[in-house]
């Protein structure tokens, strides 16, 4: 696996916030995928096993002896209570539509409250929620306060599992730089909104760090007073207290001896758990991540075209026969042969003028052909002129 | 360690900064420079990030890049240059900053943009001129 | 100086009037606000000439102008000062305004804010009233 390859040194903190010459590396559970949706999804199921089953009474609604009236009484054919001598008496009964009635569909105490969870997937989510509190984007994004904080994932020396007061425990936060998680819990201490306030659920907090031990020697009992900090043992990681609410990413604390047991409880890629039987952690579906680097990669490159550089421009199509330069683009003879065809044109005009003048007996000759461009203008105006005038008569 | 585009796909719609109001999605978050729901300018995905904070005294900038390595360290990670001289100057360093080595040389504008914006809140609002006198 | 949007485009409605429902100038039962009309034989409905028309998707406005109030900003409901700070750079392009559910003295302090950092405030005068007049 190319991920197994470089696992970074995590320096551990004495229970003075000071780093040790103890490093470990980073067990391999923090390299699995991480998968928002398949935490979802199993944070949903599981939160279900915890629910109580509740309904309505079955025999709710259905305590009259109504009966239909049947048809044409000109009222509808909902059963109606029986008797007379109350004004209960002749109203619908039984439907959900009655006042009095039972409800839509009556609530059961059989209805399928808990989810079976396959281990597998569970394990899945467990392993992506670990793998997600070791990303301090996604920690911050969750709303813990760990911008300076000196390492994540944060591990501590095993001494702070023998703490046995809070004030040593409140101490070691502060000099970790944890407590401004602290106290974002304290600032955000209010009611709950709604019902549930008169259902012994009046208070709500916000979710503190969470704190992950080896083995209990004092270190529940000095922590577990802190607002907002949960306790869990390694052994007994649970994705409710890992990413609370479905959302990844929640700010761990770690005792050296519960971190480096992780490989041995999730495995590494090399080597499968030696606690869950048979278990290897899931493999990533993509090795890199990393668009721009997949994207600049040698085979993807080799694999694409060279880009396109440089302007094409269109041409516009035009038409040779009616525009002339195109023309004599095409046919460089065309100027000629329209000119040519123009002076055998005007020279039958001529002539034609010419005999007509003489049937007519008119004898004055016509005015002499131009020669230059700038004679023929003018021929041309004085024709114009001419017609003018004999449109005017 | 997840990659950015990664974490950003898992941030993008799940953020406890995120606002999302009227199809508009703007974001809390630090360091992002125009308050914008997104790849580019997102502060908690992005490896290079550009803050631009007003100082805690009110008067000047801070400016926060963030080293594109050892992203483990959040308390290492972030340098903070207060930048309390005459604007002119102030935005000159952080188009440097920005820009110099290839850093982030896309929030360069935005960066000057919000130090701008931040520098004038910190001037004493003058009090309104109104163009009517108020009817009473 | 009355702040103003970066860009004022002509905002077209394309029809400005009010859907109602059918048959609410019938009943006073029927209320005016729209419901569509699912009747198997409904003229509405089948969209017979002369009958109320029935809202659709391209009487929506133009993607530029949609959401956009008449000042030419998109509103922005603000709940606290740091939800206000959001619109810093923004200030040219979003209004903000205040929820409804935000306390007098709440409103001043992100008012006062607002007008350091120029973001247009809709509802600046609300829940001020009761102090002007004492």
């Amino acid at each position: 696996m190319a991920t197994a390859a470089a696992r970074p040194l995590i320096s551990v903190y004495n229970e003075k916030g000071e780093t040790t010459t103890n490093n470990v590396t980073l067990p391999a559970v923090f390299r699995a995928p991480i998968r928002p949706d398949i935490v979802n999804f199993i944070h949903f199921e599981m939160r279900k096993n915890g629910r109580q089953p509740y309904a309505v009474s079955k025999a709710a609604g259905h305590q009259t002896s109504a009966e239909s009236w049947g048809t044409g009484r000109a009222v509808a054919r909902i059963p109606r209570v029986r008797g007379g001598g109350t004004h209960r008496s002749g109203q619908g009964a039984f439907g959900n539509m009655c006042r009095g009635g039972r409800m839509f569909a009556p609530t059961k105490t059989w209805r399928r409250w808990h989810r079976k969870i396959n281990v597998n997937q569970r394990r899945y989510a467990i392993c992506s929620a670990i793998a997600a509190t070791g990303v301090p984007a996604l920690v911050m994004s969750k709303g813990h306060r760990i911008e300076e904080l000196p390492e994540v994932p944060l591990v501590v020396s095993d001494k702070v599992e023998e703490l046995k007061r809070t004030k040593d425990a409140v101490a070691l936060l502060k000099k970790i730089r944890a407590w401004k998680d602290i106290e974002k819990v304290y600032s955000s201490k209010r009611f709950r909104a709604g019902k549930g306030k008169m259902r012994n659920r009046r208070r709500i907090q916000r979710r503190g760090p969470l704190v992950i031990y080896n083995q209990d020697n004092g270190i529940s009992r000095a922590f577990r007073n802190i607002p907002g900090i949960t306790l869990i043992s390694v052994d007994r990681l649970n994705l409710l207290k890992v990413a609370p609410g479905g959302h990844v990413g929640r700010f761990c604390i770690w005792t050296q001896s519960a971190f480096s047991r992780l490989d041995k409880i999730y495995g590494t890629w090399r080597k499968g758990s030696q606690e869950k039987t048979g278990y290897n952690l899931p493999s990533l579906k993509m090795t890199q991540t990393d668009l721009t680097k997949l994207l600049k990669s040698e085979e993807i490159q080799a694999a694409l075209r060279a880009p396109k550089k440089g302007v094409t421009r269109r041409i516009l199509k035009k038409n040779p026969l009616k525009n002339k330069r195109v023309m004599i683009r095409l046919n460089p003879h065309a100027k000629a042969a329209v000119k040519m065809a123009q002076a055998v044109e005007q020279s039958r005009l001529r002539k034609k003028e010419e005999l007509i003048n003489k049937k007519r007996g008119i004898k004055t000759p016509l005015p002499a052909l131009p020669k230059g461009k700038a004679s023929a203008k003018k021929v041309a105006q004085r024709k114009k002129k001419g017609g003018k005038a004999k449109g005017k008569k | 360690m997840a990659s950015a585009d990664l974490t950003w796909l898992i941030v993008r719609n799940n953020s406890a900064f995120l606002l999302k109001r009227n199809r508009q999605n703007l974001t809390l978050e630090a360091n992002n420079v125009k308050g914008k729901n997104s790849f580019r300018y997102s502060g908690l995905a992005q490896r290079q990030t550009v803050g631009v904070e007003p100082c805690k005294d009110g008067k000047g900038i801070v400016l926060v890049t963030r080293k594109g390595k050892g992203l483990r360290h959040p308390k290492n990670n972030y340098t903070r240059v207060e930048l309390k001289r005459d604007p002119r100057r102030t935005f000159r360093a952080i188009r440097k900053l920005t820009s110099k080595g290839g850093y982030r040389k896309d929030l360069s504008m935005a960066a000057v943009r919000r130090a701008s914006a931040i520098i004038k809140s910190q001037r004493p609002v003058v009090p309104k001129k109104t163009g009517r006198a108020r009817k009473e | 100086m009355a702040i103003r949007p970066l860009v004022k485009p002509n905002i077209v409605k394309k029809r400005t009037k009010k859907f109602i429902r059918h048959q609410s100038d019938r009943y006073l039962r029927v209320k005016q606000s729209w419901r569509k009309p699912k009747g198997i034989d409904n003229r509405v409905r089948r969209r017979f000439k002369g009958q109320y028309l029935m809202p659709n998707i391209g009487y929506g406005s133009a993607k530029q102008t949609r959401h956009l109030c008449p000042d030419g900003f998109k509103k922005f409901v603000v709940r606290n000062i740091k939800e206000l700070e959001v619109l810093l750079m923004q200030n040219r392009r979003f209004s903000a305004e205040i929820a409804h559910s935000v306390s007098s003295r709440k409103r001043k302090s992100i008012i006062e804010r607002a007008a350091q950092l120029s973001i247009k405030v809709t509802n600046p005068n609300a829940r001020l009233r009761s102090e002007e007049d004492e």
